[in-house]
């Protein structure tokens, strides 16, 4: 009985998970031609109904080529999608990892409150902070440069969380190991702490990852100039006269968010598989 | 102890570089935010709760607050149930448990605009799901565009959201020694049993860390449903976020400062209320 | 203290690579800019500079008598000569100027009478190269020497199409001929062989227009330019921040004027250079160089008027440049030479802000600036049309802006919530500045009547357009309301045997006409819209849509319903259908002086009649909506708002019916007298069977002028103006039309969705 209920409903759930994936990458390798003509009835007022094909008729890599060879705009975006993550995600490690040690390891006064702080920090929806750190940008005249974007980025506090639990973990025996060694405080976060927590680290890297590279609201308040966004904001905009193109472009922005995905899945889930233990 | 002392200032200097950002990008705007919640936009003089009234009073405030708090309450336990109930179910699958995983957690890597993409293509009126029904002679309907489309969002937030809880929960569950529940069933208990006297007490610290994350990616449906329909979606999926949006871009600051402060303790209340709830079972549930 | 100490050095590490990158940042930032951006940027450092030095504008006296100029350019020995069309009897004349322009030496062409020339170019000898209006595939030239004499060559044209024609000519610095033909391709004339011929390889792009820079062709393209050595006729290394122009601003690809061109090019005195010119400026680049440089700024010059269309560019030496520009039908020559005495530019400052590119409005920051040398007005559109920013999107940077203390000092509100800016105090009172204008020159009393609120009037339009009915006299009468007009057209439809009733329209455009003909009564004092309103108005388009649904064409206007200006300025009432008998009646915006003169001229083939569309409402639609607001430079931006409303910028023929009653006078007494029949201006199309239709403009009379303006007398209420509410409106109705929605589901969904947003402001 049980075992029916496993061989049917995992496949499902798996399935229903995975088809808009392979759907859209399926998207990927058609060429312009035959995106129109699946998407026309929905885009372009032609009769009837969309249709899809999960495997392309002709697969062709022309579209992405093209993409990237041949659009400045969607260069343009892609490198400023990557200047935002990299500099976001650097500056997490940067400033998130030690105060998700600091928190984990060590007990002091108000450690608590801040911590809670840090969580419902984290639990704010943008729209709450939006005018608090649209005011601070202002005043640090940091309106209409990356810096806007990336700068509070860096502070989410998110990937502290994250990493906290991760940190956690770690048995104080190994840390206690080391002070007997001589081992500085220091020392010990660079030499115990990051290595052990290293699948912690990568799992809030690849999720920060994962937010940063699909960030719409922030970009969009915060960036006046069309030549610094990203492209997440790269709508799919789709009419009659762009729409190969449009969609072609949303599907190529998948693929980097994929690639990080699937190199950082195993961590993710090692690192998640690790906390629970502890 | 003043060895321990001295550490635990280091534990200090850890946190202040990132406590720094915190408070100057967030904490002190915010501050800010409160004091002109309680200021006339125009003018700028004391308006009391003025502000607040309006804010509460306010019909497109109170569509957005029900149909946000509507969300909220029926995508959170539908997502939790189910993915519990995967994880339980792959708990004692061994085999393939590592395809399934990375099948469910696959959504989790698709950005916002392609997701959108796929909603389009999905859910227009003259869509792949409408040329279904067509198909089995059955009328299709514009799902974005009637109360079907807060049944799309929520579809949206389980299915994005779904892999990485069931993960979160299966690594609690695993985390479980084979040892307790053999133990169980020697004593006689029933899958049920064991499920309420084992299991859940076993998995409660992961259950928090699910519920804040799942809490908070509710917000997120935003992006979703602001991509496919713009400031003024169908009527049922019109959430908070859409106002604070429409308000910025309006400059009606005197509201937004309002409605953030009263949206900020809301958040701020629940999160104390869930840690307070963990706290009371455990003294160090709060990871 | 080891712990401490470690911790502060990565602390003070992590501080400088955050700032290292910060900084990176900025100046990256502005680094990588688009070549628009920077010339942005240069705008407003040229604004913010105290240094000295600048290109001054001066307008030189042509002889009396020139009327279009033909071509232009520096001779060898830098004599400046031109060809001249007499406004009179449309000779010719060759004028030649050794010393800048003070004086002018007329030598009339002979030989050549009565024939008509539609192009010319002068050689660096002095010859000048007169190309007939011919038919077939040749190319009739007359070569005018220094006496005046014409000597007529006939060249082949490549013969790919029947009736292939010369469309463009210029000589480069060596005596070569060059054309273009209907084909886009570039030709450089072969004399020995009679034939113009295809030397360059353009690789099958299809050319626009083109520019010569002394030994250099530059044609361009819809992606770009390409540059070849006219000697040579081999490809030159093609230039990555001319194609960037290109790329930014496909505008100045555009090939659609008959004479002249967006963007015109002369070789600089430097080796290499090249000057350039369109509507931001003067620039000059260096072949091979990184940069381009802002020579002048268009909009401190009358270069930035919005009906500017470039024809000619000499440069006489580094610090003179002469530029010969059509201006609104009228050919004059401006020279612009360096003062390095002047500063390099106003030290006040003030912005104005629009969401749509606008001509008139181009024009009134030229004529402000001239009248007040000492502040630069620096003009904004919010959409360009070009790029994906949505209304939203632009809204919501203003407003950033505007909350920043960044806000533009002079808002034009067409399409904007101007109620909600009100509301918070945004907009400062204008009344004192309306009332000036009115004192002195007169405004339509309506109108002012119209956009007063609570006593204060804080937004008023320069401009206004109607709604009219065009057709017989029972169709002109049923117009009164939506719903008598969709019956009559029921009527006829029935009457009739098949044939298109009203003109044709898209669903858009048809839903955009009605709304600004009904829009002005749907409030309700309860800040929302009136279901019945809305309904009644839903209902009589699907009527009138449905008379010919099946004859539609597909609308042009796009789903999202952002392209909804573009057919504002321009009028949506087109008669063509009416003359061609294949429609009984048309209705839509009429949006200037000239359409109405156009409209009553058609009246000779049609004989119909016209009123007020929907005249129970009294509803005009506001254009050139100015505000000032409250935390810009106020006295500045009233001064300006003044200058927008006044006689001098209200005098423009098209682009709606000026507000300023001396204005408005001024073009009814033009429109008596008018200088389209002077000049003989007739309209001729065919329709699709190739029948030929034409008719004379002729003179209207004072009793029809007296009738339209007592019909903009009578107009008292502002159509609903906010653009993401017609959106909601366009969107939603469209869905009706077609059919794909019943009409109870789409008010409710218009009502939902226009009263949540009225909502989050109440």
């Amino acid at each position: 009985m049980k075992k029916i209920v496993r061989g049917f409903f995992l496949p499902a759930f798996a399935l229903f998970a995975v088809s808009p994936v392979i759907f859209l990458l399926a998207g990927t390798f058609m060429g312009n031609q035959e995106i129109i003509e699946c998407i026309s009835p929905v885009f372009m007022d032609g009769g009837g109904y969309a249709g899809w094909r999960l495997v392309p008729q002709y697969p062709t890599l022309g579209n992405v080529v093209e993409l990237l060879l041949d659009s400045p705009e969607f260069f343009k975006m892609f490198w400023n999608s990557a200047k935002i993550t990299v500099f976001i995600l650097a500056g997490q490690l940067i400033f998130g990892m030690p105060a998700a040690w600091g928190m984990a390891r060590y007990d002091f006064r108000g450690k608590k409150m801040i911590y809670t702080f840090y969580i419902v920090m984290m639990m704010m929806p943008f729209q709450v902070t939006m005018l608090s750190e649209y005011l601070v940008l202002d005043r640090l005249h940091l309106m209409d440069t990356s810096a806007a974007v990336i700068l509070p980025g860096i502070f989410s506090t998110f990937s502290v969380f994250i990493m906290y639990r991760f940190f956690r973990g770690i048995p104080e025996s190994i840390m206690d190991a080391a002070r007997i060694d001589g081992a500085g405080e220091l020392q010990i976060f660079v030499a115990v702490g990051i290595p052990l927590g290293s699948s912690g680290i990568i799992s809030a890297l690849v999720l920060s990852f994962l937010e940063c590279y699909s960030m719409i609201e922030q970009p969009m308040t915060f960036l006046k100039t069309k030549s610094l966004w990203p492209l997440s904001l790269f709508l799919p905009e789709v009419s009659s006269s762009n729409a190969g193109f449009s969609m072609c472009a949303s599907f190529a922005a998948l693929l980097p968010a994929v690639f990080v995905f699937l190199i950082g899945q195993d961590y993710l889930e090692q690192g998640i598989a690790a906390s629970g233990i502890k | 102890m003043t060895g321990r002392t001295k550490r635990n200032r280091a534990g200090w200097l850890f946190v202040l570089p990132s406590l720094t950002g915190v408070m100057v990008f967030y904490l002190i705007p915010f501050v800010d935010v409160c004091r002109r919640s309680f200021l006339q936009a125009v003018g700028g003089g004391f308006a009391g709760f003025g502000n607040y009234y309006q804010v509460l009073t306010n019909k497109a405030f109170r569509l957005a607050a029900g149909n946000t708090l509507r969300f909220v309450l029926i995508c959170l336990p539908l997502l939790l149930g189910m993915s519990l109930g995967i994880a339980l179910l792959l708990q004692g699958q061994k085999k393939y448990r590592e395809i399934f995983k990375s099948a469910y957690l696959a959504p989790l890597a698709i950005p916002a605009a392609s997701v959108v993409l796929l909603w389009q293509v999905l859910f227009d009126n003259q869509g792949l799901l409408n040329g279904l029904m067509h198909f089995f002679h059955k009328t299709g309907r514009d799902w974005m565009n009637e109360g079907t489309a807060f049944g799309v969002l929520v579809f949206s937030y389980i299915w994005k959201n779904l892999g990485y809880d069931v993960v979160l929960w299966l690594s609690g569950l695993l985390g479980i020694q084979e040892s307790i529940y053999e133990a169980a069933k020697v004593d006689g208990a029933g899958a049920v049993k064991t499920f309420f006297y084992i299991t859940l007490p076993n998995i409660r610290p992961v259950a928090f860390t699910i519920v804040i994350l799942s809490f908070l990616n509710s917000f997120k449906v935003f992006r979703e449903a602001y991509l496919v329909a713009g400031n003024y979606p169908q009527e049922s999926i019109y959430l908070l976020q859409h106002v604070f949006n429409n308000w910025f871009s309006e400059l009606s600051m005197d509201k937004m400062a309002a409605g953030s402060v009263l949206l900020c303790s809301v958040v701020a209340a629940f999160v104390l209320l869930l840690q307070r709830s963990w706290d009371r079972g455990d003294e160090d549930c709060n990871d | 203290m080891k712990i401490t100490k470690w911790f502060c050095l990565l602390l003070v590490m992590a501080l400088i690579t955050a700032a290292a990158a910060g900084c990176s940042k900025g100046s990256k930032g502005k680094d990588t800019a688009s070549p628009g951006a920077q010339a942005d940027g240069l705008k407003s450092e040229g604004a913010g500079g105290k240094g000295k030095g600048r290109f001054l504008e001066n307008e030189i006296a042509l002889p009396d008598r020139a009327g279009r100029i033909l071509a232009f350019g520096k001779l060898l020995d830098g004599t400046l000569a031109a060809v001249a069309e007499d406004k009179g009897d449309k000779s010719y004349y060759v004028l030649k100027s050794s010393d800048q322009g003070k004086g002018w030496k007329e030598v009339p062409v002979q030989g050549i009478k009565g024939q008509r020339i539609s192009y010319a170019a002068v050689s660096p000898d002095g010859d000048a190269a007169l190309i007939h209006y011919a038919k077939g595939c040749r190319a009739d030239i007359s070569i005018v020497g220094a006496k005046g004499k014409a000597e007529t060559v006939t060249l082949r044209l490549p013969d790919k199409v029947e009736e292939n024609q010369v469309r463009q000519a210029a000589y480069d610095k060596k005596g070569n001929l060059f054309a273009m033909d209907m084909e886009g391709a570039v030709l450089k004339a072969d004399w020995k062989e009679g034939a113009f011929k295809e030397v360059f390889d353009t690789e099958g792009l299809q050319i626009n227009y083109f520019g010569i820079a002394g030994d250099v062709m530059l044609a361009v393209h819809d992606k770009g330019i390409r540059l070849f050595d006219t000697e040579k006729g081999n490809t030159l290394d093609s230039e990555a921040l001319l194609d960037d122009l290109i790329k930014e601003d496909k505008g100045l690809a555009s090939n659609d004027m008959d004479f002249g061109a967006p963007m015109l090019f002369a070789e600089g005195t430097d080796s290499g250079g090249i000057v350039l010119v369109n509507k931001n400026g003067i620039f000059h680049y260096n072949r091979g160089g990184s940069v381009i440089e802002q020579l002048a700024d268009a909009s401190l010059l009358s270069l930035g008027g919005g009906n500017i269309v470039f024809q000619n560019l000499a440069v006489l030496d580094k610090d003179n440049i002469f530029i010969v520009v059509n201006d609104s039908g009228e050919f004059k020559l401006f020279q612009y030479s360096y003062d390095s005495k002047a500063a390099s530019a106003p030290d006040k400052e003030i912005t104005v802000y629009a969401l749509d590119e606008s001509s008139l409005l181009r024009k009134a920051v030229t004529l402000f600036q001239k009248e007040h040398p000492d502040i630069y007005v620096k003009l904004e559109f919010g959409l360009t049309g070009d790029d994906s920013v949505t209304l939203e999107d632009a809204l919501s940077v203003l407003s950033t802006n505007i909350l920043a203390g960044k806000g533009p000092d002079v808002l034009i509100l067409d399409g904007m919530p101007a109620e909600s800016y009100i509301e918070k105090g945004i907009l400062a009172d204008i009344s004192d500045v309306i009332d000036e204008v009115d004192q002195k020159e007169g405004v339509l009393p309506g109108i002012k009547e119209g956009s007063r609120k609570d006593g204060k009037i804080y937004a008023f339009p320069a401009r206004f357009l109607l709604s009219v009915i065009e057709g017989d006299k029972d169709t002109v009468k049923s117009g009164e309301s939506l719903e008598g007009m969709a019956k009559r057209i029921t009527q006829l439809k029935k009457g009739s045997n098949g044939g298109v009733i009203p003109q044709d329209k898209g669903t858009m455009t048809l839903l955009r006409d009605l709304y600004y003909a009904d829009s002005a009564s749907w409030m309700t004092e309860g800040n929302s819209i009136d279901e019945k309103a809305l309904t009644d108005y839903l209902s009589c388009a699907k009527q009138i849509y449905d008379v010919d649904a099946n004859s539609k064409e597909q609308d042009y206007l796009n789903k999202t319903g952002d392209g909804t200006v573009d057919g504002i300025k321009a009028g949506t009432l087109n008669e063509t259908d009416l003359i061609e008998g294949s429609s009984k009646m048309a209705f839509g915006t009429l949006p200037d002086f000239w359409s109405l003169q156009n409209m009553i001229s058609s009246w000779q083939l049609t004989n119909a009649d016209y009123g007020l569309l929907n005249r129970e409402v009294h509803s005009y639609i506001p254009y050139l909506s100015a505000g000032v607001t409250e935390s810009g430079n106020k006295e500045t931006a009233k001064e300006f708002v003044k200058l927008l409303l006044g006689k001098k910028t209200g005098d423009s023929i098209t682009n709606g019916f000026p507000v300023n009653k001396t204005a408005f006078r001024l073009q009814c007494e033009e429109a008596v007298d008018s200088r389209l029949v002077k000049d003989d201006s007739s309209i001729m199309f065919s329709n699709e069977d190739g029948k030929d239709f034409s008719f004379n403009t002729v003179n209207l009379t004072k009793g029809q002028v007296g009738q339209f303006t007592a019909f903009a007398e009578s107009l008292k209420k502002p159509a609903m103006d906010n653009r993401s509410i017609l959106n909601i409106v366009l969107e939603q109705g469209d869905k009706y039309l077609l059919g794909e929605q019943n009409l109870g589901d789409t008010v409710d969904a218009i009502l939902k969705k226009v009263n949540l947003y009225l909502a989050e402001n109440s």
